[in-house]
């Protein structure tokens, strides 16, 4: 059975598309069969960054009934993408009706895969919050910034006090050292500690890295045109304790 | 000509006593809501079934023959209240009280075996009398508190034969409320004794206050948050 993981952010902006991407890829290699669901279902990025034409989307799916199978796009032998529509308000603001019936269609397709990875809005919205409710693992992505840890925690305190959900995974993105990763991870859990009773896991940090900006804008995984630069290590790492944990 | 108002009208004191005095009349019962010093900062009435029962006068229900916690063990679960009444007024997340009514043929130190699986990590558990458990379960809002109580209650069933007849009271407050811990206890007390006049097995629960601003991020979570950046402004090593 698919091991289902949400990554998350609160703040756009943290690099949460691009880690999913990346991270996506990485588990690829591994022989891992990993599916990326675009869940930022009214602002796709997905395909954007890996530099895809997509005619169809989620939205087919969920005004059409159109089966997701086919709307599956193939990365590499392991590694496909759900693609979701860029643009359309209504998307983003599913009924309970759509919802559910999305979350069911999506169960339909994930036999087959080991690691289905959610990509999902940044905010608080309530795609973010069912997509985290309905995933078995929940990563956070945070940078070493008082706006995106504010988001960060605020995430997981409703995902927390309005979700019951308990067990989350932090990833530092964008830091300048290990240990400045590791520091921001140590003060986040004291304080979620402290305050709302949470230990969480670290899944690790990504460093700050030229090669990152640079594929964004190529249009391609990091991972895949520059497998030996720092943050592509740092993403094979944080594959290697997802496996861990699926 | 003006009429002269005695500033003891303006009392809070004397306003809850004359209402409290006023609701002993009524099947109710009045609990005192402070602020952070203990000063008196509103009256919280709630519908009492047994005063109703009984005229408005005594409770009817029998009291369980309880024995009272030894005076210690009272103080260290009040401190316990205490800290994390203070952490739910900080973090701005309801904190939830179980008082469970355990069977006469059971021994504390079983109950509280078999209760264990059923916690969660930060879950206090305690004896509350010898014959009522209480568990205080910080930053949990009432669905939570009513799961964990409903899990308790299965999992006693299950390891005792015949399976026992077990109350249960719940009361969750949210940080507007600013309970004493003594009210807190008091008003699950209250939902125990109801419990006792229901179904078997019955729960009672109350929740005080809404929890609309139970998500907020406070000023002393961001303050800690921030804190990291105070402490590292000098360290801008990278690494090679």
């Amino acid at each position: 059975m698919a091991k289902i993981i949400c990554i998350s952010s609160g703040k756009g902006g943290v690099g949460k598309t691009s880690l999913a991407v990346n991270i996506a890829a990485a588990l690829a290699s591994t022989g891992k069969k990993v599916l990326l669901i675009d869940g930022d279902l009214g602002l796709a990025n997905v395909d954007i960054v890996l530099g895809l034409n997509v005619r169809h989307t989620l939205r087919d799916t969920v005004e059409e009934g159109r089966d997701p199978a086919t709307i599956l796009v193939e990365i590499s032998k392991n590694f496909k993408v759900l693609p979701a529509s860029s643009g359309v308000p209504e998307m983003a603001n599913l009924s309970y009706e759509e919802q559910a019936f999305l979350i069911e269609t999506l169960k339909g397709i994930s036999t087959g895969f080991d690691i289905i990875l959610i990509d999902t809005a940044a905010g608080i919205g309530d795609s973010v919050l069912w997509f985290n409710t309905w995933a078995d693992e929940n990563i956070i992505i945070l940078t070493p910034d008082p706006t995106a840890m504010t988001d960060a925690y605020a995430l997981i305190k409703v995902l927390k006090t309005r979700h019951e959900k308990t067990n989350f995974r932090l990833l530092i993105n964008n830091v300048k050292s290990t240990k400045e990763g590791q520091d921001v991870f140590h003060n986040f859990s004291l304080v979620l500690d402290k305050f709302i009773h949470l230990t969480p896991h670290y899944i690790g940090e990504v460093p700050r890295d030229t090669h990152v900006a640079k594929a964004i804008r190529r249009q391609e995984p990091f991972f895949i045109s520059a497998p030996d630069c720092r943050a592509s290590q740092a993403v094979s790492r944080i594959a290697s304790n997802i496996i861990k944990i699926s | 000509m003006t009429k002269k108002i005695s500033n003891r009208n303006h009392d809070p004191e004397h306003i809850f006593q004359e209402l409290e005095k006023v609701a002993e009349k009524f099947p109710l019962r009045a609990f005192r809501l402070t602020d952070d010093d203990h000063n008196p900062t509103g009256l919280y009435f709630k519908y009492d079934p047994a005063k109703a029962g009984s005229g408005g006068s005594k409770s009817h229900i029998p009291a369980a023959e309880t024995v009272p916690i030894p005076p210690e063990s009272a103080t260290e679960f009040t401190s316990l209240l205490t800290t994390e009444l203070d952490r739910a007024a900080l973090s701005h997340l309801p904190c939830s009280l179980i008082l469970l009514q355990i069977p006469d043929s059971t021994q504390m130190p079983d109950i509280s075996a078999i209760c264990w699986p059923c916690l969660e990590q930060f879950d206090l558990l305690k004896p509350f009398t010898d014959k009522i458990i209480a568990i205080i379960l910080p930053a949990s809002n009432p669905s939570a508190a009513l799961k964990r109580t409903r899990a308790i209650m299965a999992a006693i069933k299950k390891a005792i034969s015949p399976s026992p007849d077990i109350r249960a009271g719940i009361a969750t407050c949210h940080t507007a409320n600013a309970l004493s811990p003594a009210a807190f206890i008091e008003i699950a007390e209250q939902e125990l004794n109801n419990a006792r006049t229901g179904s078997p097995s019955a729960i009672h629960n109350v929740t005080l206050a809404s929890p609309e601003d139970a998500c907020q991020v406070t000023v002393e979570e961001r303050s800690q948050l921030f804190s990291i950046f105070k402490a590292n402004d000098t360290d801008d090593n990278e690494d090679e």
